[in-house]
């Protein structure tokens, strides 16, 4: 039994749900980070279509959500007490190789959205504060990386 | 049993003490400002409102340092009060046999007791698996007491409400909520259509509405709901959160009976009208929060198998 997966997006099909052309006064589009990664290879083409409904002139921003888990937190763990975030000496130190190429992943998908629309990235970070600041930190160098790379935009001071 | 009693009885006591100056709070709910005899005698008093509040930001998710702030003196356990009780959650499961957690409804009773409910500002009502939120859990007339003493909440949510339980009489249960409620959430709401509507249109000054679904399920609608015509139109101008969401037809009759739909934020998750709110809303939206998962809208992860 084979369990790899693939969602499916069918442009025509998404449109007719998630149709924005009529939208006269969207701002901004958030999604979350771990939606991203859960659609893999689709995650790209997912928001590309949505963004090419878009009515063009706009400035548009587009948020990530990054959460706990995504920046490296488990909700139980059997090293801090049960219930609690973990910290990161306990999970993330560990897997810090394993984040930084989650994050490089995510940024190729909205390198792949500019081509379809201008628009400001913002990547935020929705954590406690223990659980924020290494992942935060290889989060902005990894956007460093990319932005010196020409792969992303910096928002405007 | 006694001695459980007399248990309870202590600790009432002893948190009567530690919330020393209920008719301080009292008063100064009637009164709206710091200033009586005893609190002019502290320096806090001397201190701007807005600085005495942006010190307080510094800790204001720290429930200990709250606590330890609102023992120094009088005025800063007033000043610490409304942020150490603006929350209120009742629970009716564990999650595991250690977890102490007190049930449904002794949090609301004891909160009562110390005559902390009117600074109670959210409040919400987590109910297990299979529990159904019905009139059966106000039936006490000293737990429906306490329910209605919460006089000032602005968000309100509830787990698997059987609204259709309630009919006719819901206003009398809940309508003390309609001059403050801002925000509702509701997880599993039970009841047609209609009579959900009914119950949104209980709040006149509502603004977010979250509704969710753990399944996506069919509606069951009765001809004889119809009657049921919602009392007031709330503004809804703020954030609409739908998670596996499919009655198109609340959807519909939300934009009839309402003049339509305002709001400006929108997070949506396997929602089967999207279209519809979208086009509704295409005037207002500012914000709109999507899932790459969701490529479909209303059905589940439409997935292929290689």
């Amino acid at each position: 039994m084979n369990s790899s997966k693939r969602f499916l997006v069918d442009n025509h099909e998404l449109l007719r749900h998630f149709d924005l052309s009529r939208s006269r006064s969207l701002r901004t589009l958030e999604t979350t980070a771990e939606s991203i990664i859960s659609a893999e290879d689709t995650a790209s083409d997912f928001l590309k279509s949505i963004l090419s409904s878009i009515p063009p002139p706009a400035p548009l921003d587009i948020v990530i959500l990054y959460r706990d888990r995504d920046l490296g937190a488990r909700i139980e763990c059997k090293i801090c007490k049960p219930t609690k975030p973990v910290c990161f000496g306990h999970n993330f130190q560990r897997q810090w190789d394993f984040y930084a190429e989650c994050y490089r992943r995510q940024l190729k998908v909205f390198r792949e959205m500019y081509s379809v629309r201008d628009f400001r990235l913002i990547l935020c970070a929705d954590a406690f504060d223990c659980v924020g600041g290494d992942a935060i930190r290889i989060l902005e160098d990894t956007v460093i990386e990319e932005e010196v790379r020409g792969g992303v935009k910096s928002p405007p001071p | 049993m006694c001695c459980a009693d007399a248990a309870v009885a202590n600790e009432i006591l002893a948190h009567q003490l530690w919330y020393r100056t209920i008719a301080g709070i009292k008063w100064l709910f009637c009164v709206g400002t710091l200033g009586t005899s005893t609190a002019r005698s502290s320096p806090i008093t001397k201190l701007p409102q807005d600085l005495v509040q942006n010190v307080l930001s510094y800790f204001i998710y720290d429930k200990r340092s709250l606590l330890a702030c609102s023992l120094t003196c009088y005025s800063w356990y007033i000043a610490v009060v409304p942020h150490l009780h603006h929350t209120l959650t009742t629970e009716n499961y564990t999650y595991f046999l250690t977890d102490r957690k007190p049930l449904w409804p002794k949090p609301l009773q004891k909160s009562y007791q110390l005559g902390l409910l009117p600074l109670i500002k959210r409040f919400r009502i987590r109910l297990g698996p299979h529990d159904e939120f019905t009139p059966e859990w106000l039936g006490n007339k000293h737990t429906l007491r306490c329910f209605s003493a919460l006089t000032n909440i602005q968000e309100l949510g509830i787990d698997s409400l059987q609204v259709s339980s309630f009919m006719p009489n819901i206003r009398q249960c809940f309508g003390h909520f309609s001059p403050t409620l801002r925000f509702l959430a509701l997880k599993e709401p039970r009841g047609s259509c209609r009579q959900i509507l009914y119950f949104i249109g209980l709040f006149p000054n509502l603004q977010d509405l979250k509704l969710n679904y753990s399944i996506p399920e069919d509606e069951q609608e009765s001809t004889a709901d119809a009657t049921f015509v919602p009392i007031s139109v709330p503004p809804l101008q703020g954030r609409l959160t739908l998670t596996c969401f499919t009655r198109e037809s609340l959807m519909k009759d939300m934009i009839d009976f309402f003049g339509g739909l305002r709001f400006r934020h929108m997070d949506l998750f396997k929602v089967k009208c999207a279209r519809l709110l979208l086009d509704a809303c295409a005037e207002t939206l500012e914000t709109l929060r999507l899932y790459p998962t969701d490529v479909r809208g209303e059905k589940f992860l439409e997935i292929r198998s290689e």
